[in-house]
């Protein structure tokens, strides 16, 4: 039976209108459907099609058509009980604006007037005037927007501090703050142990690693990537560790960035050898002679930092942790011994495709001393940039959150397309010896990201099939039980399609270096 | 504040009502003119008023007078040194780079766009993603289309392909707008006159969607909006790297709609260029 559905003068763009089409035609019971404009000419097409039911007639330009063919009235009932979801979900989005919203941050304090925190996300060049605006009220700021200039957070920063204010930013993506996550966040226990971190991913990371072995969060505490450079000088890194040490509900802190600059670091070492709590430290591809000299617990990748964080909020030795790492050393070499011999001769590189920023950093650190050259978009240590972002070159770590990749777009984490399609491009290269995935789970990311990855894994299944090859897919899912997405489900399911799921972007890395050199 | 960030060079004055709306764009209408208040990352384009500083939720009026705009009472000066140049300028042109270019184009386009782009007619392998009826029967319309196109029965081409596709501006008047915008630059590049042949093709394409009709009409206008126009400059002046991001540009323009701009862009010169009579290296089903 043919069904028509028109909705009169509704308007969707053609992202959301292929969405829903998309969605409808992956309904099982859906034999065929058609969604478009109500012209004339769709009509006749329709019409063609066998599709044209007594109502679409009616269809004028500006409306909406959306037509299928089941067998049954129940499964026709059940369609239109999805589309009309579908529609509503892409009506709310549009809508989503319209319940409180104040023009400024003066209206919407007499809105909210206890409110202590506004989180800003305008065009770079206003947001920081507006964050000063906020300062100037007494808010604190989380500053989610980029393309502040470095004059103007070094401003900020300073009237923040002799206000005794926050200023979490600028490009700053997530943060937790007394329970509530904020932009880009997961859904974590609280705890007892508190983050500072200039490092968005692995702030996320080190959270929800924490979380998912049973410890908490008490505040999770954003700078800004800039935060810990020469210019800005750690200005609300260190604020943040005097925050946290002062704070009655911490017992643990862990610090999380990429290398701050040495000037930085040695202020954080004066501080925190000033601290009694326990402080852990990931500074990923720093130098470690001088913060060997501090009492910080230095660790080298996100996990081991959660993991030492984890230990000491729950009184056990630090020595247990580097015994786990050993014996999950031991397990990831076996499970790479066997992947690797699944593939043939051509097969030597790595190509990793992370949609979080600082697990390229992570990972390349794990490849920047591998015998074969090694690219990326965003560099660090020994790595070589790439020459066209678009096009990998032996081992190649790349970072799709970065500005080339999102002219236009949404961020990786929410809209996958750009990825997808790298994954079939790589998958479709003999070179290609294994591809390394991230995926962040959480508020602000994708909320169905099994409905974009499973078919590209089903697709390079087939590819690979085709060509009587194999490549391994490894991946690491960042997110908790709690997400809206719920970790469990999304490892499951990829796992299930194959894909090597683990439990850190760490694990992920070691694994997929292990399987490289294996493979020699 | 509103900051007026550039203005287009084909607004009529007038009395205007929204028409629809989405997150970056304010489609308002006035009888059959259209003007369209974007943010800069939408850009340019002829009927086009770029803003910053604005809440799209709210605005619901505008008046476009002689020297100024009023949107939601707000009154805002057309600055002349704003104004936006839909017109692309042709000098120094050569033809083996802009014919290496299309090339380029051609690929870029194929590489990049979405699997329910006209992309099919320069990658037959594309028709694989064409599976239900309707877009079965789409598919085979365009195959028609592009066999009178070819036998330069134009109109007969055109009436198979109005008004049909996805899309608020369906894929088949998206084909049209690049074709035009086709002939207006063979015009410019070879100094020929195919107004007659516009003007004609312009007619049988307009429909009863008013708001298909204005993209049309600037594209026979030969007006451009500034994603499209960045990407024939760098078509006639530039290289495969500046191609390659002009084109990710475009198809950034809907779901499907730069891509298929872009196929009847790509059709509409190498079916006429050179009255058609170039081997071009590519060619694939055209």
């Amino acid at each position: 039976m043919v069904t028509g559905i028109l909705k009169r003068g509704e308007y969707f763009d053609s992202v959301s209108l292929m969405l829903i089409a998309k969605k409808i035609s992956e309904l099982d019971i859906v034999l065929d459907s058609a969604a478009v404009m109500g012209t004339p000419e769709n009509k006749s097409m329709l019409q063609t099609s066998g599709l044209l039911t007594d109502e679409l007639q009616n269809a004028g330009d500006m409306d909406l058509m959306i037509a299928y063919k089941c067998s049954s009235q129940n499964e026709s009932d059940l369609i239109t009980q999805k589309i009309n979801e579908f529609l509503k979900k892409s009506g709310d989005t549009a809508k989503s604006s319209g319940s409180l919203n104040p023009s400024s941050i003066e209206s919407a304090l007499k809105i909210l007037p206890d409110a202590n925190l506004a989180m800003i996300s305008v065009a770079g060049k206003y947001a920081g005037d507006e964050a000063m605006k906020a300062l100037q009220n007494g808010l604190n700021v989380m500053l989610f927007s980029d393309n502040v200039s470095i004059e103007k957070e070094i401003e900020l920063k300073n009237f923040a501090m002799e206000k005794g204010l926050f200023v979490m930013g600028p490009d700053c993506g997530t943060a937790i703050i007394n329970g509530v996550p904020l932009a880009f966040a997961n859904v974590v226990n609280r705890g007892n142990i508190g983050i500072v971190a200039a490092s968005g991913t692995g702030l996320q990371e080190v959270s929800c690693l924490i979380s998912n072995s049973g410890c908490g969060i008490s505040q999770a505490i954003g700078t800004g990537g800039r935060d810990v450079k020469k210019e800005v000088g750690g200005i609300m890194f260190l604020e943040g560790i005097k925050a946290l040490a002062e704070d009655k509900n911490t017992e643990v802190i862990l610090l999380v960035s990429k290398p701050p600059a040495d000037e930085v670091i040695i202020k954080i070492i004066e501080l925190v050898n000033k601290i009694e709590k326990p402080v852990v430290g990931v500074f990923l591809n720093a130098s470690i002679a001088l913060l060997k000299q501090s009492k910080i617990n230095v660790a080298k990748t996100l996990e081991e930092g959660s993991m030492l964080a984890v230990a000491l909020s729950r009184g056990e030795n630090i020595e247990t942790v580097y015994n786990d790492l050993e014996s999950q050393f031991s397990k990831l070499q076996t499970r790479a011994e066997k992947e690797s011999a699944k593939l043939n001769k051509t097969q030597k590189y790595l190509r990793a495709l992370f949609s979080g920023g600082t697990f390229c950093d992570e990972t390349q650190m794990f490849f920047q001393n591998m015998s074969e050259e090694v690219f990326s978009n965003t560099p660090v240590g020994k790595v070589k940039k790439l020459k066209d972002v678009w096009k990998s070159e032996k081992h190649t770590i790349i970072d799709l959150g970065d500005d080339e990749f999102t002219i236009g777009k949404p961020h990786p984490m929410i809209d996958y397309s750009t990825r997808n399609k790298r994954i079939l491009a790589e998958a479709d290269d003999p070179e290609t010896a294994v591809i390394l995935l991230d995926i962040v789970l959480g508020y602000g990311s994708n909320m169905d990201p099994l409905a974009e990855v499973i078919p590209v894994i089903k697709e390079v299944k087939k590819m690979t099939s085709q060509q009587q090859t194999y490549i391994p897919i490894v991946c690491s899912v960042t997110g908790t039980e709690k997400d809206p997405q719920n970790r469990t489900t999304v490892a499951a399911a990829l796992a299930a399609e194959g894909v090597l799921v683990m439990e850190s972007n760490a694990a992920a890395s070691k694994l997929a270096k292990f399987l490289i050199e294996k493979k020699r | 504040m509103i900051k007026l960030l550039s203005f287009g060079d084909h607004l009529e004055k007038g009395i205007y009502n929204v028409h629809s709306r989405f997150d970056k764009v304010i489609n308002f209408y006035s009888g059959n003119a259209f003007v369209f208040i974007v943010n800069n990352s939408i850009g340019g384009g002829s009927f086009n008023i770029v803003v910053d500083d604005v809440d799209f939720s709210e605005l619901q009026e505008l008046i476009i007078a002689e020297d100024h705009f009023l949107l939601n009472g707000a009154k805002v000066f057309f600055e002349t040194s704003k104004k936006y140049d839909s017109q692309i300028e042709i000098i120094n042109f050569n033809e083996k780079r802009f014919l290496q270019n299309l090339d380029h184009f051609e690929t870029a386009l194929i590489e990049n766009s979405s699997t329910k782009s006209l992309t099919f007619l320069l990658d037959e392998s594309r028709k694989k993603n064409f599976k239900f009826s309707y877009e079965i029967e789409f598919v085979r319309r365009f195959d028609s289309a592009i066999e009178c196109f070819t036998s330069s029965n134009y109109l007969e081409g055109v009436k198979l392909i109005k008004g049909i596709g996805f899309g608020l501006t369906p894929s088949g008047d998206d084909f049209i707008a690049g074709f035009l915008i086709a002939l207006n630059v063979i015009q410019k590049l070879e100094k020929v006159d195919y107004s007659n042949l516009i003007a004609h093709i312009y007619e049988a394409a307009k429909g009863k969607n008013a708001f298909t009709n204005a993209f049309l009409l600037a594209a026979k206008n030969g007006s451009l909006f500034d994603k499209f126009k960045n990407l024939i400059h760098s078509i006639l002046y530039s290289g495969q790297n500046e191609i390659l991001e002009n084109t990710r540009t475009l198809l950034s323009f809907g779901e499907t709609s730069g891509a298929d701009q872009g196929v009847g862009f790509l059709f509409g010169i190498k079916r006429n260029f050179n009255d058609g009579n170039r081997n071009f290296e590519k060619g694939r089903i055209f």
